[in-house]
C-alpha cells in the first residue's frame, strides 16, 4: 500500500525528468550545432555556458526529485532560472525566429507538473515575457550586430503572427499539463488517504485482535476454574461432613486430627474462591518467563479479594 | 421436627446429609435427580427442601426451585453448589429459595439454617393462630 501511495504521482514526475533531460541537452547540443555552422557572432562558448547551466538546474531538479520534495521555493526559482537560461538560448540562436522557442514549454510543463496549477501558470506569463523581451532584442539596434538573424528576413506581422501561436502554444500545454498533473495528485492524494484510513483500520482490527484472544483466554481460564471448584468442593463437602460425624459419633480422644483435616478441607475451599477472583479482568496479567503470563498480583491483595 | 427432602446425585452426600438430619430428629428422605424429586415433591408434603443445584439429566435444581416455589409457596427451599460467588447466590434467591450455601460446609451451618427456618415456620404458625 507504501509503494501505491505515491507511484502514479512519483512516476509522473520521475518520467518528466527523464523527458527534461533529453529534451534540454539536446535542444541546445544542437543549439550549438548550429551556431557553430551559421554566421552568428556571438561567442559559442557563451552558448556552451548556457548549456552548462541548464545541464546544472537538471541536476538541481533530480535531486529535489529524489531528496528535497517537500521544499517548495527551490522548484519556484528553478522555473524562473530555467526561464531566464531558456530565453538567453532563444536570443542567441535567432530570438523569435529561433527553432528552438519550444523550449520554453520545459519550464511550463515543468511548473505545472512539479508545483500546480497556479505555478504553471506563472510560468506559462513568464514564457510570455521572455519570448516578448527576446523578439523586442532581437530587433533592437544594438543588438542586431550579434544576431543570426541579420540576413533573414521577416515581417512584423510575421512576428506578431509567430508571437501569439506560441501563447498559444504555452497556455494550451499550461491548461492540458496542470489538469493532467492535477488529476494524478487528486488520485494521490485519495490513495494517501485510503491508505491512512486502512493503517487505520488494520491497527484497530489487530488491538480488537489481540483483545478478543485476550478475552477468550480469561474466558477459558474462568470456566476451567469454575469447573475445578464445582468438582472439587463436592468431594471436599462430603470430606468435612464425614470428618466432623466421626468426631461426633465416635468420639475420638484424638481430635486434633480430625479438626486439621477439617481446617484443610476449609482451607483449600478459600484458595478456590481466590482463584476464581485472580480471573477478573481488573487483575492484569504480566509476563514471568518469556511467552508465560501470570496474574499481576501480590500477596497482600490476596486477602483483600478473598471472602 | 419437620420433614426434609434432599436432592444431590451424589450418594455420599445424600448419605451423610441423611444421617445428619436424622439425628437432629428430621423426617428424611432422599432423591438422586429433578425428575424423581419433583415426583416426591407432588406425592409428599415436604416441609424443607435442600437442593444441590447441579443435577444430571433435563432439569437442575434451579428449575425445582422455581417449579415449587410457584405450585408451593409454604415449602422452604435451600439451595447448595459446589459453585460460590455472590452472583451465583442472588440466582438462587431470586429464583425462590430461602437460603444458598456454598459447599464445602460445616455441619453445624447447615442444621442452623434449617432450624432457624422451622423455628421461623413455627412462629408464624403460632401468631396465625
Amino acid at each position: 500500500m507504501d509503494i501505491m501511495k505515491t507511484k502514479n504521482y512519483n512516476s509522473a514526475l520521475y518520467w518528466w525528468n527523464y523527458v527534461r533531460w533529453l529534451s534540454t541537452v539536446s535542444f541546445l547540443s544542437l543549439g550549438i550545432l548550429q551556431m557553430s555552422l551559421s554566421r552568428t557572432k556571438f561567442n559559442i562558448y557563451a552558448f556552451g555556458l548556457t548549456l552548462l547551466a541548464i545541464t546544472l538546474l537538471n541536476i538541481a531538479y533530480s535531486l529535489w526529485i529524489e531528496n528535497y520534495k517537500s521544499n517548495s521555493l527551490f522548484p519556484v526559482i528553478h522555473n524562473i532560472l530555467d526561464i531566464i537560461i531558456f530565453s538567453l538560448a532563444i536570443f542567441m540562436t535567432g530570438g523569435i525566429n529561433s527553432p528552438f522557442l519550444w523550449g520554453y514549454l520545459i519550464p511550463i510543463l515543468t511548473s505545472s507538473i512539479t508545483l500546480g496549477r497556479s505555478p504553471g501558470f506563472l510560468a506559462s506569463v513568464l514564457s510570455v515575457f521572455g519570448l516578448l523581451g527576446v523578439s523586442y532584442l532581437s530587433n533592437a539596434a544594438f543588438f542586431q550586430q550579434f544576431n543570426v538573424t541579420n540576413d533573414t528576413a521577416f515581417t512584423s506581422s510575421l512576428e506578431t503572427k509567430t508571437l501569439l501561436s506560441f501563447v498559444c502554444l504555452f497556455f494550451l500545454v499550461y491548461f492540458i499539463s496542470s489538469f493532467l498533473a492535477n488529476a494524478l495528485r487528486m488520485q494521490n492524494d485519495d490513495l494517501q488517504d485510503l491508505n491512512t484510513q486502512l493503517q487505520e483500520k488494520n491497527k484497530l482490527i489487530l488491538e480488537s485482535q489481540e483483545k478478543l484472544i485476550e478475552m477468550q483466554k480469561r474466558e477459558t481460564i474462568y470456566n476451567m476454574v469454575f469447573t475445578l471448584q464445582h468438582e472439587l468442593n463436592n468431594p471436599l463437602a462430603i470430606l468435612a461432613l464425614q470428618s466432623e460425624m466421626m468426631l461426633k459419633e465416635n468420639n475420638i480422644n484424638d481430635n486434633g486430627r480430625l479438626k486439621s483435616i477439617s481446617d484443610c478441607i476449609f482451607r483449600i475451599k478459600q484458595i478456590m474462591v481466590k482463584i476464581q477472583k485472580f480471573n477478573s479482568d481488573a487483575i492484569p496479567l504480566r509476563d514471568a518467563i518469556d511467552g508465560v503470563k501470570i496474574f499481576d498480583i501480590e500477596e497482600s491483595k490476596l486477602e483483600e479479594i478473598a471472602y | 421436627m419437620g420433614r426434609i427432602l434432599i436432592i444431590d446425585d451424589e450418594q455420599e452426600m445424600r448419605d451423610i446429609s441423611y444421617q445428619i438430619f436424622k439425628i437432629e430428629g428430621y423426617d428424611v428422605d432422599t432423591a438422586a435427580d429433578a425428575e424423581s424429586a419433583m415426583f416426591k415433591i407432588k406425592n409428599n408434603p415436604y416441609d424443607f427442601l435442600l437442593v444441590d443445584l447441579v443435577l444430571p439429566g433435563r432439569l437442575n435444581g434451579l428449575d425445582i426451585i422455581k417449579q415449587v416455589r410457584k405450585d408451593m409457596p409454604k415449602v422452604k427451599i435451600i439451595a447448595y453448589s459446589g459453585f460460590s460467588g455472590i452472583d451465583i447466590a442472588e440466582k438462587v434467591i431470586r429464583a425462590g429459595a430461602n437460603n444458598f450455601i456454598a459447599k464445602p460446609f460445616r455441619r453445624q451451618e447447615i442444621i442452623n439454617v434449617v432450624n432457624d427456618l422451622y423455628v421461623e415456620n413455627n412462629v408464624k404458625h403460632s401468631m396465625a393462630m
